[in-house]
């Protein structure tokens, strides 16, 4: 117990010092490289609740963080409310569309449910792209308020890392606390076998939709916070590829896990401004990368490593006393089988 | 009136054409249980096929039937590299795998043929035919003839044949068949390359009417996912039918609300019928596909 | 020990014009063991399907305590004291032994955001008792040196056992039993048989639907024998093993088996 005590106290303080170290970046391009960053790690964490946790598909998340960009741009520029108002408003409107996208989704499984998330996110940056007396169109929507924390300006990128390096972790935090809870136990049971979470009870239909909810309300909540910090939004921010990237963020880092769509990110991030030597072969070596990592690493790189560090240790252990618990098993299974 | 029939001969032309990229694509789902996204990709490698053959003075007919065996040869080096050593991976993981495909042809496509649209002309493309005051282009017809040939012929390749009977028992239950004799990994190879194959044709078929560009595929792609959710998964009449509804969703949308919201109304429809029937609109009653 | 507690009212299932259970009327009382025989292909499984609620039954309805069930959601069974196993055991094996008994917990477990965001101390009680419940549950069943295993390093009547751990963690009045002794040896049959005794004891009424006629002769307290989707029989163990239409509808032979 005192270990994983160790182990939180450890985060908690590794979080702060981020917090307060991002104040003193000087590099403004690296800057916004990390604020991007931290926005799409969000991002990432959102998908993972519906990818990683409850097993369902999720190819239209740009949607999600389009319509939290937008409720935040729209009711800013055009009726002059507060930016922390409409973050409010942005993220519960966008938690009612994953409610709302979830009613008929929930009772399609597999490709079908990706197909019709897909469709939800085509039917969102359509709407973006042509209503354009309410989003502007294609050339989005400009002069979004730069909120204002307690009086500071978050308009400097500095101060806006902090700031949301605090959310992250704080996000991490709930999600951790879910995940640990009744509920993170519903979910991956009906992850992992429906007809189990029927007979002990779970009401899977209802779990589904919070799943899709909260995922919804937290990517529209990284919306916000990008419309708040870009200043400037447009539709071809929230397309298909988009979603797509969102999506291969999780995967490539291990869905299912804290770690993983944060490490996603952070190579993700990395491979991004390494591949940007290449000029325009950088995204035909993002796609080869892409594919030879679901190849060779198809459980996702967080826990390959997490489990290729646990061999090694109990390897060890294994040398140093001989296995016991085993033995008497495998005799007993090859009778019954 | 004029107009309406207008409107569903444009619709049907276009149908036509999603039926066959959503054929190859029901094809290889039923087959490998992949939601293919890199479809439309076989669809611009076998227009730019057609357009760079054409510039070789080839005529049209030969040009369209090199490329269809360059998007052939492309779908098997890529089935041999993404999709074959996933075989016994997850759905999600071959899905994924074929977005990272879908990004690198169309990116790879970009940086050897350059963004730029590219227009293909052939005897065909500039005639139409008049009657009763409808107008349609000859391609178009053309396009509708060749696309029903080759559904139908799939359909007796599957339905009548020997090999086809092997597919489908591929297809039904992978280790059964195997057990059988009927050697899975192979056909899953064939019917992928003939899957893709056949959206090679649509793209060599297309390309007269619409310019040739990198990034053409990605919304075929996104249509033949819809015919084929709208027919049933795996589902040969389906596909047909499916297309034929989306092209006239399409094109209805198109005359009467506007052009820019054709996706959104389609993607709207498909909802719909998820929503009354998740199994599509022609599927039989059957059990799900585990 | 006559007390009702369940009643099947005229149930019915038919898959596509074909009737795989036709109008089964019984009662289950209480605190019994129930035997459901039948030869392959009898309806047991869509019968006991539909009692655990993942069939809805095409007529007729079943009584639970007061409440009148006809079109029931499964997740909605569980709460009215229902639980079953799997004759192909369910699992999640991936988790180890413990949290799979804590799933079965999840009715009486605090789900409210606030408690759990928090960590309220209402919310860690209900915790540690639901982890003091299932302790104990792998303290009954004999599981205690594999609580921290995986499902997947388990033998296959250990995970009978941590199937019917989680079914118990629900806390049923009824529990459903779908051939728990099936790929089992003879000494681990005796072993299960001895837990079903042992559950009866608790108060717990159980339906059995086994194969093996030997173990579900010694320990029903009724059984019902069902062929072609109908009931043909009801009765004490001995009345059945000489009913006419059982010997019949299993060729004689193996009612001695």
């Amino acid at each position: 117990m005192t270990k994983t005590r160790l182990f939180y106290t450890a985060i908690t303080i590794l979080c702060i010092v981020c917090s307060i170290a991002s104040l003193y970046i000087q590099n403004l391009y690296l800057l916004r490289v990390f604020i991007l960053a931290a926005i799409t790690a969000i991002l990432a964490l959102s998908v993972n609740i519906l990818v990683g946790y409850t097993g369902q598909i999720s190819l239209g998340h740009a949607g999600f963080f389009g319509i939290g960009a937008y409720m935040v741009g729209i009711l800013n520029v055009n009726y002059h409310i507060s930016f922390w108002l409409c973050m409010v408003i942005a993220v519960l409107f966008s938690g009612l569309m994953g409610l709302i996208l979830g009613l008929p989704t929930t009772k399609l499984k597999g490709h079908f449910l990706g197909i019709a998330t897909l469709g939800f996110g085509v039917i969102v940056n359509g709407v973006l792209n042509n209503w354009m007396q309410v989003t502007g169109g294609p050339q989005g929507i400009r002069d979004i308020e730069s909120p204002t924390l307690f009086t500071i300006p978050l308009e400097y990128g500095n101060f806006f890392l902090g700031f949301i390096v605090a959310c992250l972790s704080l996000l991490v935090l709930v999600i951790y606390l879910l995940i640990k809870s009744p509920i993170g136990r519903a979910w991956s049971c009906l992850k992992q076998d429906e007809i189990t979470a029927y007979v002990t009870g779970i009401h899977v239909y209802r779990y589904k939709l919070l799943a899709f909810t909260i995922s919804g309300s937290i990517a529209g909540f990284a919306g916000s916070l990008f419309a708040g910090y870009m200043t400037f939004i447009s539709p071809d921010t929230f397309d298909l590829n988009q979603s797509i990237s969102i999506i291969t963020t999780v995967i490539l880092g291990g869905s299912g896990t804290i770690a993983g769509p944060l490490l996603g990110t952070a190579l993700l991030a990395f491979l991004n401004e390494w591949l940007r030597n290449f000029d325009e072969l950088r995204l035909v070596i993002y796609g080869i990368i892409l594919v030879a990592v679901i190849v060779f690493i198809p459980e996702g790189i967080y826990p390959f490593f997490k489990n290729k560090v646990i061999s090694i240790f109990s390897k060890r252990k294994k040398a140093s006393q001989p296995n016991t618990s085993i033995e008497p098993h495998a005799g007993k299974d090859a009778v019954n089988e | 009136m004029t107009e309406l029939i207008q409107i569903i001969v444009n619709g049907m032309a276009n149908g036509a054409l999603y039926a066959l990229i959503a054929l190859g694509l029901t094809l290889i789902y039923g087959v490998m249980n992949l939601s293919n996204f890199a479809q439309g990709e076989f669809a611009m490698i076998g227009a730019f096929g057609t357009y760079y053959f054409m510039q070789m003075h080839m005529n049209y007919l030969m040009a369209m039937i090199l490329s269809l065996i360059v998007a052939g040869l492309i779908g098997f080096v890529i089935h041999i590299l993404a999709f074959h050593p996933l075989r016994k991976s997850e759905p999600l993981n071959m899905m994924l795998s074929s977005l990272g495909v879908s990004v690198l042809l169309v990116n790879l496509s970009q940086y050897l043929f350059s963004p730029n649209p590219k227009v293909v002309s052939n005897s065909f493309s500039e005639d139409s035919i008049q009657a009763f005051g409808v107008f349609l282009s000859q391609q178009r017809i053309l396009i509708v003839i060749v696309s029903l040939i080759l559904c139908g012929f799939t359909y007796w390749l599957l339905e009548r044949s020997k090999f086809g009977r092997s597919v489908r028992a591929a297809s039904l239950d992978p280790d059964t068949a195997t057990l059988y004799g009927i050697p899975t990994n192979r056909i899953a190879f064939i019917t992928f390359v003939f899957g893709v194959a056949l959206t090679g044709i649509a793209g060599g078929l297309t390309a007269p009417i619409y310019n040739v560009y990198p990034t053409m595929g990605i919304s075929l792609t996104l249509k033949a996912f819809v015919v084929v959710v709208l027919g049933g998964m795996g589902n040969i009449p389906g596909a047909i039918m499916g297309g034929f509804i989306v092209g006239l969703i399409e094109s209805f949308s198109a005359g009467y609300v506007s052009t820019a919201f054709q996706d959104v109304i389609v993607f709207s429809a498909l909802f719909l019928v998820l929503i009354i029937k998740p199994e599509g609109i022609l599927s039989k009653v059957q059990g799900e596909k585990v | 020990m006559n007390e009702q507690i369940m009643k099947v009212n005229n149930i019915s299932v038919n898959f596509g014009g074909l009737w795989a259970v036709k109008s089964i009327d019984m009662d289950v009382k209480k605190n019994e063991i129930l035997g459901v025989m039948g030869p392959n292909g009898a309806g047991k499984s869509t019968f006991l399907n539909v009692l655990s609620g993942l069939q809805q039954p095409s007529e007729g309805y079943l009584v639970i305590g007061t409440q009148k069930i006809s079109q029931s959601k499964p997740w909605n069974m569980a709460k009215l004291g229902l639980s079953r196993s799997f004759q192909t055991v369910r699992l999640l094996p991936e988790l180890n032994v413990l949290d799979n008994i804590l799933i079965g917990g999840h009715m009486d477990a605090e789900k409210q955001a606030w408690d759990i965001l928090f960590r309220t101390k209402k919310y860690r009680q209900r915790e540690k008792e639901l982890i003091s419940r299932a302790e104990n549950l792998i303290e009954t069943l004999e599981l205690k040196d594999k609580k921290y295993e995986k499902i997947s390093k388990l033998s296959t009547e250990e995970r009978r056992r941590v199937e019917i751990a989680r079914s118990l963690m629900t806390q049923p009045n009824i529990l459903l039993l779908d051939e728990p002794c099936a790929g089992l040896s003879p000494q681990e049959t005796e072993e299960i048989s001895k837990l079903i005794l042992k559950i009866k004891e608790q108060g717990v009424t159980v339906i059995l639907v086994e194969h093996n006629v030997k173990m579900i002769m010694s320990l029903s307290d009724r059984i019902v024998v069902l062929d072609h989707g109908q009931k043909i029989a009801e009765g004490t163990p001995d009345e059945i093993a000489k009913h006419e239409d059982v010997i019949k509808a299993y060729l004689g032979g193996s009612v001695n088996a």
